[in-house]
């Protein structure tokens, strides 16, 4: 984890006094810029930073055009440069090798060549925000034309690796204000975060990690109750480790004086699917929302293209987190998840109804099927499909 | 009463706390100046950890209390608990090394440094700072090395398989005490060891940024100290990290453990049953430096010049005389399992060796020839009988080498 580094604590203890201390916007400014340039430059290497320069000037370039046309074509070169660098060995190895084994291997050496060993840091969250960005002026919202703004929308550093991603008509003024002035509410409401973020990675996601990584290979041989606490152990570690990743970033923003909206809004408390996606990874949801869901038809079109949406889109939402068919198959089980949760009560007829109604009346049973079927999620979110699912069964088979 | 009884549920389940109270109670500067003293205070709690010996009653570093159970001793504790109880009078026996000295395979009571304190006297003190998984020149070595520029009389005890790259030790697992050292004003850099150990990093192909984040993680310890804290705290208080050596009782204080996991030998007949493992090592081992032709042994000079150059960036010379390296070898059960021209080759290494060592300034020690298999727990470490005989030997070194008695 980046923000665990010592490099990045040393060099955020030496860059924080200094920029509270200088009064003036335009050199908070400068400071801001460099110290993100640096951290980007440290953390990505030069492999990692060229193609998201290069990326970043194209967006900037577009943007400022306002040309629809050539915002369609950034969009596009920015899917292109998602896919490129984090799926080409993905669809060679999943997708064409098994129609086509002479092809994919020819296809996957020429891209060893061409890809650098791993894709640029970030990449999925840049791509992203310039799609978002794009998208936005596209719409007829005014671009950024400043371009210190644009530089510091790219690569703000407390967002940069693992968001909360950004819209940018909320993170210019906020950004703004900042710059401004911070007060001392800022930094000590962005330190406690900040302590809070920490807190949640290395003193229970990381524990929580150990034991899963020690038990998890010996599942069969644990008893039953020990198994249950395993998957409640996985649960519980994702989150904290991403809550606390975005805490983190969340904190460092507010130190500075930059308010960055929230990514998680206690998920395990959601009573259903639904709402479970509007508590979790918050800026991610949303942004698959405005920009594949509601694009696609959205809420406006019928029930059967409604559900093949919801399915697409989370696919995609699947796909976002790595190149791997178990991502896939998690994100399709979540589209699955939501479009049941949307429709039961009409399509199931009366014991639809009964049951919503149920779930209505007694909250703890349906927040107890949504952590269940969210639980389990986590199984495929992150081992191999055959072993989830062998996981699933001992689950519910007594040793 | 129905509607009630749901609104209350809904409440106690649904409803996430906004902790508003603390945004209304806390005052902004306080919490700052809070931060700032707290931060100070804690680095001068670690000044002082760091100042007292931790480890009562210790014997050994036993798996809860080293990084195998990531408990991460630091080089102030070390340098406290060496000079604890050491009177003028008394010359310090530091033992380093492996898990071999560490006396995997003697139960407590029976460890082979408590032997050696016995039969050495009050004139000596005897501290086993060897790791399981360590090198011949690591943490307890770069101890030694402190306390004799303090100008204490010290003698370094190590052991290693005689070929092994002595210059390991600056960057195994337990390479973060030598910088621990360095960055804590105990060592000082110097030219010969900062070039073994950016040759040893080359060879390793580490990533540079993974290196020189634990760098500046030392340095930043360098002055506050907060490895220290939190090292005695997680040995008297509570320890903070789940491992898999303590699954049950995680955050048991690890001054809590008892040092018991070894098990009784097993008897000889069934004592070295697997070990085609071990023989194949032993085969690779010499076989880097000697070449098997046929029925003769011919020596890989470059590995033996490689070996040679190494040694000369370890330690200072001046130190050499002070330091007993052990070559340790396997129990006659795997020899015997060599044939007659892979046993000739091996014994053919280690004369070699040994010849390396003691031309560099080391003096050496070899107990391969006159020990048992009843010596050994098994292919390699020692029993509680064997760990009796190697003090015996190491006793007459020490004396010899304090000048209290001729070799």
């Amino acid at each position: 984890m980046i923000f665990s580094t010592y490099w990045f604590l040393a060099a955020v203890a030496a860059f924080l006094p200094v920029y509270f201390l200088v009064r003036s916007a335009k050199i908070r400014v400068a400071l801001l810029i460099v110290f993100s340039l640096l951290f980007h430059g440290h953390f990505a290497g030069p492999a990692g930073v060229v193609p998201i320069i290069v990326l970043a000037t194209i967006t900037y370039a577009i943007g400022r055009s306002r040309n629809k046309a050539a915002c369609l074509l950034g969009i596009c070169i920015a899917v292109t440069a998602l896919c490129f660098y984090k799926y080409t060995h993905f669809v060679c190895d999943t997708i064409i090798a098994p129609a086509n084994p002479s092809l994919a291997k020819v296809l996957d050496q020429a891209s060893a060549v061409i890809l650098p060993a791993s894709p640029p840091l970030a990449i999925s969250f840049f791509s992203f925000e310039f799609i978002h960005y794009l998208f936005e002026v596209r719409r007829g919202r005014r671009p950024i034309y400043r371009l210190t703004d644009f530089i510091q929308f790219t690569f703000f550093f407390p967002s940069l690796v693992a968001g909360p991603i950004k819209r940018y008509g909320q993170f210019i003024p906020a950004l703004k204000q900042g710059l401004r002035y911070v007060t001392t509410r800022d930094v000590s409401e962005g330190m406690l975060r900040v302590a809070a973020g920490f807190f949640k990675k290395l003193c229970l996601a990381d524990n929580l990690t150990l034991y899963i990584n020690y038990n998890a290979p010996r599942f069969p041989e644990l008893t039953i109750q020990e198994r249950w606490l395993v998957l409640a152990a996985i649960a519980l570690r994702i989150y904290f480790d991403f809550s606390g990743y975005s805490d983190i970033a969340i904190g460092f923003a507010r130190t500075l004086g930059i308010t960055i909206p929230k990514n998680f809004n206690w998920p395990y408390l959601a009573t259903n699917i639904q709402e479970f996606w509007q508590r979790w990874h918050i800026s991610l949801s949303t942004w698959i929302r405005d920009y594949v869901y509601i694009p696609l038809g959205g809420n406006r079109v019928g029930t059967a293209r409604r559900v093949f949406n919801a399915l697409l889109a989370f696919s995609l939402c699947g796909l976002w987190h790595g190149p791997a068919l178990n991502f896939l198959l998690w994100g399709l089980y979540h589209g699955i998840g939501l479009a049941i949760c949307s429709t039961y009560r009409t399509s199931l007829g009366a014991a639809g109804r009964l049951l919503g109604g149920a779930f209505d009346r007694i909250p703890v049973l349906s927040w107890a099927c949504t952590i269940m079927f969210v639980a389990f999620g986590w199984l495929l979110f992150f081992y191999p499909i055959p072993e989830a699912l062998k996981m699933t069964v001992l689950l519910f088979r007594v040793a | 009463m129905a509607s009630k009884h749901h609104s209350i549920q809904k409440n106690l389940i649904l409803q996430p706390p906004s902790f508003n109270w603390m945004r209304v109670r806390l005052n902004p500067r306080a919490v700052l100046v809070g931060a700032l003293i707290g931060f100070i205070v804690c680095s001068i709690a670690g000044r002082f950890a760091a100042a007292h010996n931790l480890y009562k009653n210790f014997l050994r570093f036993h798996c809860y209390i080293c990084p195998t159970s990531l408990f991460y001793p630091t080089f102030s504790q070390l340098v406290s608990l060496a000079q604890d109880g050491l009177q003028s009078h008394q010359i310090l026996v530091i033992v380093g090394g492996d898990s071999i000295l560490n006396g995997a395979g003697q139960q407590t009571e029976r460890l082979w440094t408590a032997r050696l304190q016995s039969i050495l006297g009050d004139k000596y003190l005897v501290k086993n700072f060897s790791f399981p998984g360590a090198y011949a020149f690591d943490g307890g070595y770069f101890v030694s090395e402190y306390l004799h520029s303090l100008g204490k009389k010290v003698i370094y005890v190590t052991d290693t398989n005689p070929g092994t790259d002595p210059t390991m030790g600056f960057d195994g697992i337990y390479g973060y005490l030598y910088d621990d050292a360095i960055w804590k004003g105990y060592l000082q850099k110097n030219k010969e060891r900062e070039l073994a150990l950016s040759t040893l990093r080359q060879s390793y192909r580490k990533p540079a940024e993974v290196l020189s984040d634990r760098e500046i993680g030392a340095w930043i310890d360098g002055w506050s100290y907060f490895e220290d804290l939190w090292t005695t705290v997680g040995y008297k208080y509570a320890f903070t990290v789940w491992t898999m050596r303590t699954p049950n009782t995680p955050w048991q204080p690890r001054k809590r453990y008892v040092d018991n996991l070894v098990p009784p030998p097993e008897p000889v007949t069934v004592r070295f049953q697997n070990s085609r493992r071990d023989v194949d090592f032993l085969r690779k081992t010499f076989g880097n430096f000697i070449e098997m032709r046929g029925t003769e042994c011919i020596r890989r000079e470059s590995e033996f010049k490689t070996l040679e150059s190494q040694l000369a960036l370890i330690t200072p010379k001046s130190l050499r005389k002070d330091t007993l390296v052990i070559l340790t070898s396997s129990c006659p059960n795997h020899l015997n399992l060599l044939s007659p021209e892979e046993r000739q080759c091996n014994e053919h290494f280690y004369k070699d060796c040994k010849e390396l060592w003691d031309k560099a300034g080391f003096r050496t020690l070899t107990y391969g020839d006159s020990f048992t298999d009843e010596d050994f727990f098994d292919g390699r470490h020692l029993s509680n009988e064997g760990g009796e005989r190697l003090a015996d030997l190491v006793a007459t070194e020490v004396r010899a080498m304090s000048g209290e008695e001729k070799r």
